[in-house]
């Protein structure tokens, strides 16, 4: 039987994940929790149920096809919805006339996935482009994402993953090499407020990342920069610190903090605890890199 | 029917109306003969015709009386250019100021000079160029009348001029196109809104022998339009293998402007369209692209009399009701029976492909009307003279005098609509059998109103146009390509054979008026889906996946070209990398097939539209680093963001 995994979106046109046009292959499941995770319905590996409630007329028509009782109604025009009874059948999927509700995950095949991927290959072509694992956290699925990386090899195409760090270092290192370039996440340099900020320490990550440099040649730091969590001239000059202890200095890209994902926790029913936090410009993004450049560490701002 | 089946309005079923009424047009005239042997040579070719002409042949006296004809018309340009000349020269005698009066003397001379005789230089080229435009539009108020390809009859008259006064004299051209107007009555202009005049000028491609053309005048003339940005002409740009990388970015520096400007075009894929018709390998190199997207042999090729615009969606509604139009309850198709005794999708097909076949044989009934009247009725000796075939023939392009008359060109309209209607029709009702004909039928027939748990399974679990999916794509391709089929089985008046392709212009939106409900889950008198774009909203994987969809079209089979609007977000196309990365999806979209494409860089007007009207906009994507979203999801503020963001060009 071939190797399948739970993917939760194919995005082609990619432009900024990795060299030339891309297509960008989202891994379910991930080990942080971070505040400003702009795609919270990638950190569950589970299949997960969306539901827009501005597209919802409450017609109720959902209720009675769920087979687990996890819809109900709830009085006049209301619905209520109970996470732990559902089981992402997607039968209310079906019933809803508004497109009020979908299932965020598939589980596919390698197959699957290359016959996506294969399909944009003039265009890989044309710019030296090819394909991206992310997430998500594709080392989450090591086999899966080494039968992936693997298939995209054997068809000559350029692979890249995009990686939180945060796994057994084998597995990573496993991935890791069968991918041309590596975009290694680095969220906090202080071990306590990464916790805070992402739920787990940054111990492993840093290990990690110390490991991969020893053994591969194309790895880029990329660290989110996120207004009052991680942007202060302390938190870079730390981070610096930490970068300059690393075998070799990798070029850091800095990846401006948007709100993109905002709407998507509303369709999670869940809490966006940044709330009002301000996005990140271009200039925030320009010093946080001058910082990094006067001690030496190429650095380069991403746009939105 | 009317007066002998002349049309008064448009149906809206089939549209021949609006090219009937329109001036004659849609030609590349031979600009480089006018430059290379002045307007004095042609009137001394066609004393030379005259003069060989057999006085015993009764054909003859007609001849003469085209010949001379011509010859006047020619005489009235030389007059006209003279006139120029003169009122220059007074103009300098009364002007004081000296840099001004040398100017003056400057028009005096090459207004003296040209178009009587053959340009000099580049500064009489270009005058002399648009003496001989605008005595096209005076006989002429047809559109598409197009420069064809200016690069390359312009490019030896270049020499050692300055860089920068060449531009300067390409500007006032430009300038000059964007003057000029044309007369529409009130249904044309809904058909072609906003009154475009398709005056297409081409730069780069290869030459006849296979070379790559791009030259500095191709440079030139974007550099023209990047400093300007006026509407007219309408920049063509060909993109080849060989075509230099330079050229290629620099004609996304344009596009990426937002104007509109240019269009891109597959050279080579079009060539071989050409070639299929008959054409030598160095004709069919040598084509200009006239008009929207449509490719002629330039300087041979006749007018197209008629042609016009063909219903896709109307003959899938006749197939689902036995004949009967929805919107006036009669009989206007074949009776092609009871949809709801179908038993398999073969036979929806089947019914679908008589009354298309039925409404194109209609249109073509209107067609050799026209086109009698036309050639019986009309003469235009001064473009006549301007076309390869007419002096040496002795016919103007109304009688076929042209080396080739292909045409005409009938224009397939509402491509994804059919496709996503055949596709859902397949799926729901024939392979997965949720959904009954007879429910289907009765959804359609009420608008959905009542139905719409069935109008959601159409809109969101059948396959849609322009994402790439074989399903639905092969499905599209197969209704085309019947009423392509179906077109070519005719001839015009010449002997010529008919093209079809997909060009809406904006006759999607009048089409839509007319069409029911769809079982691709559009409700009645919406406007039709764009051109060969998915219906808008429908396409969920960006410009690559739409692009992937066209090229499964087979665009080299429809003859008359197929038009390809993409829509970009300003950051995708930001900076030296974003640019790069532009040219190579253009060259990706040559890859997969398709004709055409040209870019709508999205600008704040839209993002403040998509605000106002989010249900017209839910297919505007906003690209960010490493994420997309759908505009009119995001949050108000959000949404705030992007747009100081595209402003600012970030």
């Amino acid at each position: 039987m071939s190797t399948s995994g739970v993917v939760f979106d194919i995005q082609r046109y990619s432009l900024q994940d990795g060299p030339g046009l891309r297509t960008l292959v989202f891994l379910k499941g991930c080990p942080l929790r971070c505040l400003w995770c702009s795609n919270p319905e990638s950190q569950r590996l589970e299949p997960q149920l969306l539901y827009d409630g501005d597209r919802c007329t409450l017609c109720l028509r959902c209720v009675p096809v769920c087979p687990s009782g996890a819809l109900t109604s709830a009085g006049e025009g209301a619905l209520s919805y109970d996470l732990t009874r559902c089981t992402c059948c997607g039968a209310c999927v079906h019933a809803c006339p508004n497109g009020a509700r979908r299932v965020c995950g598939e589980t596919m095949t390698v197959e699957h996935v290359l016959g996506l991927v294969l399909r944009d290959a003039p265009f890989y072509r044309r710019s030296a482009g090819g394909v991206t694992l992310g997430g998500g956290e594709p080392t989450g699925q090591p086999q899966f994402a080494r039968a992936l990386l693997e298939a995209c090899r054997s068809h000559g195409l350029d692979a890249a993953i995009e990686t939180c760090g945060y796994a057994d270092t084998r597995a990573l290192l496993s991935v890791a090499m069968l991918a041309d370039h590596v975009f290694f996440d680095v969220k906090h340099a202080d071990s306590a407020r990464h916790r805070e900020l992402t739920g787990v320490p940054n111990e492993l990550i840093l290990d990690n990342l110390r490991a991969l440099l020893y053994v591969h040649n194309d790895v880029t730091v990329r660290y989110p920069l996120v207004p009052g969590c991680n942007d202060s001239g302390d938190d870079l000059r730390a981070l610096a610190h930490r970068l300059l202890h690393l075998p070799r200095i990798p070029l850091v890209e800095m990846v401006p903090y948007h709100r993109f994902g905002e709407h998507k926790y509303r369709l999670l029913g869940r809490p966006y605890t940044l709330e009002g936090t301000p996005v990140c410009d271009k200039q925030n993004s320009e010093q946080a890199c001058a910082i990094l450049k006067q001690h030496g560490i190429r650095c380069a701002a991403l746009v939105h | 029917m009317n007066r002998g089946g002349w049309p008064t309005r448009s149906t809206g079923i089939i549209d021949n109306y609006s090219l009937i009424q329109k001036g004659i047009g849609t030609v590349v005239p031979n600009y480089r003969k006018v430059l290379e042997r002045g307007v004095s040579g042609i009137i001394r070719e066609i004393d030379e015709r005259l003069a060989s002409l057999d006085l015993t042949d009764p054909t003859t006296p007609q001849r003469v009386i085209f010949l001379k004809s011509a010859q006047m018309a020619l005489t009235g340009l030389v007059e006209f250019a003279r006139r120029y000349a003169r009122r220059a020269l007074e103009l300098a005698a009364a002007e004081t100021d000296e840099t001004r009066r040398a100017e003056l003397l400057r028009i005096h001379e090459v207004c003296s000079h040209v178009p009587e005789f053959p340009a000099r230089d580049f500064h009489e080229a270009v005058q002399s160029f648009w003496f001989a435009h605008v005595a096209i539009r005076i006989e002429e108020s047809g559109h598409s009348l197009s420069p064809g390809r200016f690069d390359q009859y312009m490019f030896p008259f270049l020499g050692s001029m300055d860089r920068d006064a060449a531009l300067e004299l390409i500007e006032c051209l430009f300038i000059k196109f964007s003057e000029l107007m044309l007369f529409v009555n009130m249904d044309t202009s809904k058909f072609y809104t906003g009154v475009p005049q398709w005056q297409n000028l081409n730069v780069g491609g290869r030459k006849p022998d296979g070379q790559d053309a791009t030259n500095e005048v191709s440079h030139l003339c974007l550099d023209a339009m990047i400093e300007l940005r006026v509407v007219q002409p309408d920049i063509s740009v060909r993109i080849h293998d060989d075509t230099p990388e330079d050229f290629v970015l620099h004609a996304c520096e344009l596009s990426r402007l937002g104007t509109g400007h240019p269009k891109f075009y597959n050279e080579d894929l079009i060539s071989y369209s050409m070639a299929c018709k008959g054409l030598s390998l160095t004709e069919s190199r040598d084509f200009a692209i006239m008009g929207c997207v449509e490719p002629r042999v330039q300087a041979k090729e006749g007018i197209h009399l008629t042609g016009g615009f063909i219903n896709l969606p109307v003959a899938l509604e006749l197939a689902l009701n036995d004949g009967i139009w929805r919107r006036t309850g009669t009989r206007v198709g074949l009776p092609t029976g009871d949809a709801r005794i179908f038993r398999t999708f073969e036979e929806v097909r089947g019914a679908f492909e008589a009354q298309l076949a039925h409404l194109i044989r209609h249109m073509f009934v209107v067609n050799a009307i026209a086109e009698t009247a036309y050639s019986e009725l009309l003469c235009s000796p001064f473009l006549s003279a301007l076309t390869e075939g007419c002096i040496e023939s002795g016919r103007p392009l109304q009688q076929g005098g042209a080396v080739y008359n292909f045409g005409p060109a009938v224009n397939e309209i509402g491509v994804a609509d059919t496709g996503d209607s055949l596709a859902a029709i397949k799926k729901l009702v024939f392979d997965e059998k949720r959904l009954t004909m007879d429910r289907l039928l009765s959804a359609l027939e009420h608008d959905f109103d009542g139905y719409d748990d069935v109008r959601a399974m159409l809109l969101h679990e059948a396959p849609k146009f322009g994402n790439d999916d074989d399903y639905v794509d092969t499905i599209t391709r197969e209704a085309v390509q019947f009423g392509n089929a179906q077109v070519m089985r005719y001839r015009n008046i010449f002997g010529g054979q008919a093209q079809s392709g997909i060009i809406a212009v904006t006759a999607g939106i009048p089409f839509g008026g007319v069409v029911g409900a769809l079982p691709s889950g559009r409700k009645a008198g919406q406007p039709l889906a764009d051109n060969s774009s998915p219906y808008p909203g429908n396409d969920r994987f960006g410009p690559t996946a739409i692009a992937r969809s066209v090229g499964k079209l087979d665009t080299a089979a429809l003859r008359n070209g197929t038009l390809l609007n993409l829509r970009l977000s300003p950051q995708s196309a930001a900076g030296p990398d974003g640019l790069r990365k532009m040219a190579a999806l253009v060259r990706g979209l040559c890859d997969v097939g398709c004709w055409h494409a040209q870019f709508n860089v999205v600008n704040t007007k839209t993002l403040r539209a998509a605000q106002e009207h989010p249900e017209e906009y839910t297919d505007l994507l906003v690209r960010v680093a490493g994420y997309s979203a759908y505009f009119t999801q995001l949050h108000r503020d959000v949404q705030e963001d992007i747009i100081r963001r595209t402003e600012h060009g970030l």
